[in-house]
C-alpha cells in the first residue's frame, strides 16, 4: 500500500483521454511525416504532398487545440505519465495555440508556393524533410512547458534553419548562414547557460514551477542577472536592436520561400519566448528588465525603420521592417499591461501573415524584374495588375494603414502606451512609422510604377526580366493571395483576432490557469 | 589503407562489432548500453568496413541508403509513443509485454525497446551517411 502511495505521488494514475493528445499534433504530425518524407527523399514527386499533408494536419490539430483552450483554459500533456515537476510537460495557453496555429498556416502557404521556387536537387537534398522539422521546432518551442526543453526545440528549429539555409550551396549563401550560425549559436549558449544556472539557483526548470519558486527565491541579485541572460538570449533570436546583425546579413541570401519561412516564424520564437519568460518566470521584470525591453524596443524600431530607408536591395529592405516590427513586440512586453500584451500578441499574428507575404512577393518581383535591386526594378504594373495590387496592399499593412491589419495592433500599443505615460515609447512607435512609410513607400514607386529601371523617363515602359508564365504565377500567387484577402480581413474585422489575443493577454498576466493545467487539479505536490 | 592484413581481417571484426553492438543494444534498459552507445559501435564497424574494402563496399553491404535508415529510425521513435494511447496513458508511457518462449520463460518486449533502436538506426544512419561523404570526397 505504501508502494502504491509513492507511485501517485510521482506517477499519474488517472486514464489519459484522447483529447489531451491534441496538444501533441503541432509536434508529431510533422516529425512523423518528415521521417517517412526523409526515407522517400528519392520519390520527389511525393515529398510536396507529404508535407502540405503535415501542415495540414498540425495547423487543424493546433486549430482544435485552440477551441479547446478557449472552452476549457490552458492544457497540458506530460510525458510517460509523471507529474509535472519531473516530467517533460508540454502545455498549452491561448497564446501558444494562436502562435502554433498561424505558424502551421504560414508554413502550409509557404509549402504551396515552394514547387515554384524549389528544384528538384533542392527536393531530393530534403527541402520539404527541412521545412517540416523546422516547423516541429517551432511549434514545439510554443508548446513546450519547461525552459530546458525551449531550448531543444530552438535546437531543433537552428539545425532545420541552417540546412534550409546553405541549400543549394552558393558562396553567397556560405557568406550568410556563416554570420547566422555564429551569432545564433552565441545566443542559444548564452541561453544554455542562463538556464544551468537558473536551475542552480531554484532547483527546477518547469516553467509552473518556477513562478512560486523565483518569487519565493532570496538570490534576487542572481536572478535580476540571469533575467539580463535571458534577454540578451532571445533578443539575438528575436533580432532587436544591438544584436541584429545576423538577420539582414542572411536573410536574403537563400531561396525565397526560406526567406519567408525565416521572417514569418523564426523570430516570432524569439518574441514568444521572451514574452513566456518575462510573464511566468519574471512576471515583475525583476529589476531593470523592463526598462530596458522599452530602450531595446524603441531603439530597433528606429534602428529598423533608418534600415528600410537606406537599403537598396528589397529583400535587406524587407529584413529591416521585420526588425522594426520586433521593436514593437517587444515595446508591448516593455509595457507589460493588459492592452498591451494583447496588442504584442496581435502584432506578432499580423507580422507572420505580413512578414511573409511581401517576402513571398519579393520572389514574384525578383523574378519579374531579373533582380532584386529596387534600382533595377520596375513597371511591375505594366506586367501585372495582380502583383502590383498585392504589394501595394502588404505594404500598407507594413505601414500600420487602414484598411489593412497592420493599424489596429499599432493603435492599440499607442493606447497602452499612453495609459500608463510612456510619451517616448509613442514617439519612437510613430516615428518608425514614419520611416517606414517613407522608405516602403518610395521602394514601391519606384518598382510599381516607374517604367524601368532607374533613369527611365516618365510615361515610357520598358519590359525587364522574364515574363512568368501562367501556371507558375498561379502556383506563386495563390498563397501570396490568401495572406492578402488574411490581412485585409483582419483590418475590416478585427474583432476575432483582438478576442483571441485579450484571451491571450489575459492568460500571460493571470498564470494561476496555466500552473493549475501543469500540474493537475488538484494533484500539486510540495 | 590497402595492408592484406587489415583486409583479411576487417569483415570478420565487422561482423563481430554489429552483433557486439546488438548487444549492447538490448541490455541497455537495465544495464550500461542502449540505442545510442550501441548505434556508434554499429557505426564504427561500418567506418572499420570503408576504410578496409572502400565506400562502395559498404554502401553494397548497408543496401539502405544510410539516410533512409536514419529516418526509419526517426520514425519508430516517434512511433513508439503511440502504443500507449490504447492504454489510456500519456505519450512515450513504457508499455511491457512478456512474449512466451516456453519453458516458463518470458521474453520482455517493451516501448522503450522500440525507442531505443530507433535511436540505434537513427546514429547508424547519420553517422555513416556523414562518413562516406567525407571518404568519398577524398
Amino acid at each position: 500500500m505504501a508502494d502504491q502511495n509513492l507511485i501517485s505521488e510521482a506517477m499519474r494514475t488517472t486514464p489519459t483521454l484522447l483529447a489531451e493528445w491534441k496538444i501533441l499534433t503541432p509536434m508529431l504530425a510533422p516529425l512523423v511525416l518528415a521521417a517517412v518524407s526523409l526515407m522517400l527523399r528519392q520519390k520527389d514527386r511525393w515529398q510536396f504532398h507529404i508535407a502540405v499533408t503535415a501542415a495540414l494536419i498540425a495547423m487543424i490539430g493546433s486549430g482544435f487545440l485552440l477551441f479547446d483552450i478557449i472552452i476549457d483554459g490552458p492544457q497540458s500533456l506530460v510525458m510517460s505519465g509523471w507529474l509535472a515537476p519531473f516530467g517533460i510537460a508540454f502545455t498549452a495557453d491561448s497564446l501558444s495555440a494562436i502562435f502554433a496555429f498561424v505558424a502551421s498556416l504560414v508554413t502550409l502557404l509557404i509549402i504551396l508556393y515552394s514547387p515554384a521556387d524549389v528544384d528538384k536537387a533542392a527536393t531530393k537534398s530534403g527541402y520539404y524533410t527541412l521545412i517540416m522539422m523546422l516547423l516541429v521546432g517551432v511549434n514545439g518551442s510554443f508548446m513546450t512547458g519547461d525552459i530546458f526543453n525551449l531550448y531543444v526545440w530552438f535546437e531543433v528549429m537552428l539545425i532545420s534553419s541552417f540546412g534550409l539555409l546553405i541549400l543549394g550551396g552558393k558562396k553567397i549563401q556560405l557568406d550568410g548562414a556563416v554570420k547566422y550560425a555564429f551569432l545564433n549559436l552565441l545566443g542559444t549558449t548564452f541561453f544554455l547557460i542562463a538556464t544551468g544556472l537558473l536551475y542552480g539557483v531554484t532547483g527546477t526548470l518547469n516553467f509552473a514551477d518556477l513562478f512560486a519558486k523565483v518569487a519565493a527565491s532570496e538570490a534576487t541579485g542572481t536572478l535580476a542577472t540571469l533575467s539580463i541572460l535571458f534577454l540578451f538570449a532571445f533578443g539575438i533570436k528575436a533580432a532587436a536592436f544591438p544584436m541584429y546583425f545576423w538577420l539582414p546579413a542572411a536573410y536574403h541570401t537563400p531561396r525565397v520561400a526560406v526567406s519567408a519561412i525565416f521572417a514569418g516564424l523564426l523570430t516570432k520564437v524569439g518574441v514568444y519566448a521572451l514574452i513566456r519568460i518575462f510573464t511566468i518566470v519574471f512576471p515583475d521584470g525583476n529589476g531593470a528588465a523592463f526598462e530596458l525591453f522599452g530602450v531595446i524596443g524603441g531603439l530597433t524600431i528606429i534602428i529598423g525603420g533608418l534600415g528600410v530607408i537606406a537599403q537598396t536591395e528589397l529583400r535587406r529592405m524587407l529584413a529591416y521592417l521585420l526588425m522594426s516590427g520586433v521593436g514593437i513586440m517587444m515595446i508591448g512586453i516593455s509595457i507589460h499591461t493588459q492592452l498591451s500584451l494583447m496588442a504584442t500578441v496581435q502584432y506578432t499574428v499580423h507580422s507572420m501573415l505580413m512578414m511573409t507575404g511581401l517576402y513571398l512577393l519579393s520572389g514574384v518581383i525578383g523574378r519579374m524584374a531579373g533582380s532584386f535591386e529596387i534600382a533595377k526594378i520596375g513597371g511591375i504594373v505594366m506586367q501585372n495588375h495582380f502583383v502590383a495590387i498585392a504589394y501595394f496592399g502588404l505594404a500598407l499593412a507594413a505601414m500600420g494603414l487602414p484598411p489593412f491589419s497592420g493599424l489596429w495592433p499599432k493603435y492599440m500599443m499607442l493606447m497602452a502606451a499612453f495609459e500608463q505615460g510612456y510619451y517616448w515609447l509613442i514617439a519612437a512607435i510613430l516615428t518608425g512609422s514614419l520611416l517606414t512609410i517613407i522608405g516602403v513607400g518610395r521602394a514601391s514607386i519606384q518598382m510599381i510604377w516607374r517604367g524601368g529601371g532607374v533613369n527611365t523617363p516618365d510615361g515610357q515602359y520598358e519590359a525587364r526580366g522574364k515574363r512568368l508564365e501562367g501556371k507558375q504565377l498561379r502556383i506563386m500567387m495563390l498563397p501570396i493571395s490568401i495572406i492578402f484577402v488574411l490581412t485585409l480581413w483582419l483590418g475590416i474585422s478585427p474583432n476575432t483576432l483582438i478576442r483571441q489575443s485579450d484571451l491571450a493577454a489575459y492568460d500571460l498576466l493571470n498564470v494561476e490557469q496555466y500552473i493549475e493545467a501543469t500540474f493537475g487539479k488538484g494533484e500539486h505536490i510540495e | 589503407m590497402n595492408t592484406i592484413i587489415l583486409r583479411t581481417i576487417a569483415p570478420a571484426l565487422t561482423a563481430l562489432m554489429i552483433i557486439f553492438s546488438l548487444f549492447v543494444l538490448l541490455r541497455g534498459h537495465n544495464e550500461p548500453g542502449g540505442g545510442f552507445i550501441g548505434g556508434l559501435i554499429a557505426a564504427s564497424a561500418m567506418a572499420l568496413y570503408g576504410i578496409s574494402s572502400g565506400v562502395q563496399a559498404v554502401r553494397r553491404a548497408l543496401y539502405f541508403h544510410p539516410v533512409t535508415m536514419g529516418g526509419f529510425g526517426v520514425l519508430m521513435a516517434a512511433c513508439s509513443g503511440i502504443p500507449s494511447y490504447i492504454n489510456n496513458v500519456p505519450f512515450l508511457s513504457g508499455i511491457w509485454w512478456k512474449v512466451p518462449l516456453g519453458d516458463g520463460e518470458y521474453f520482455d518486449l517493451s516501448t522503450p525497446m522500440i525507442f531505443d533502436i530507433g535511436v540505434w538506426f537513427v546514429v547508424v544512419g547519420a553517422i555513416t551517411a556523414i562518413m562516406l561523404t567525407l571518404e568519398e570526397a577524398d
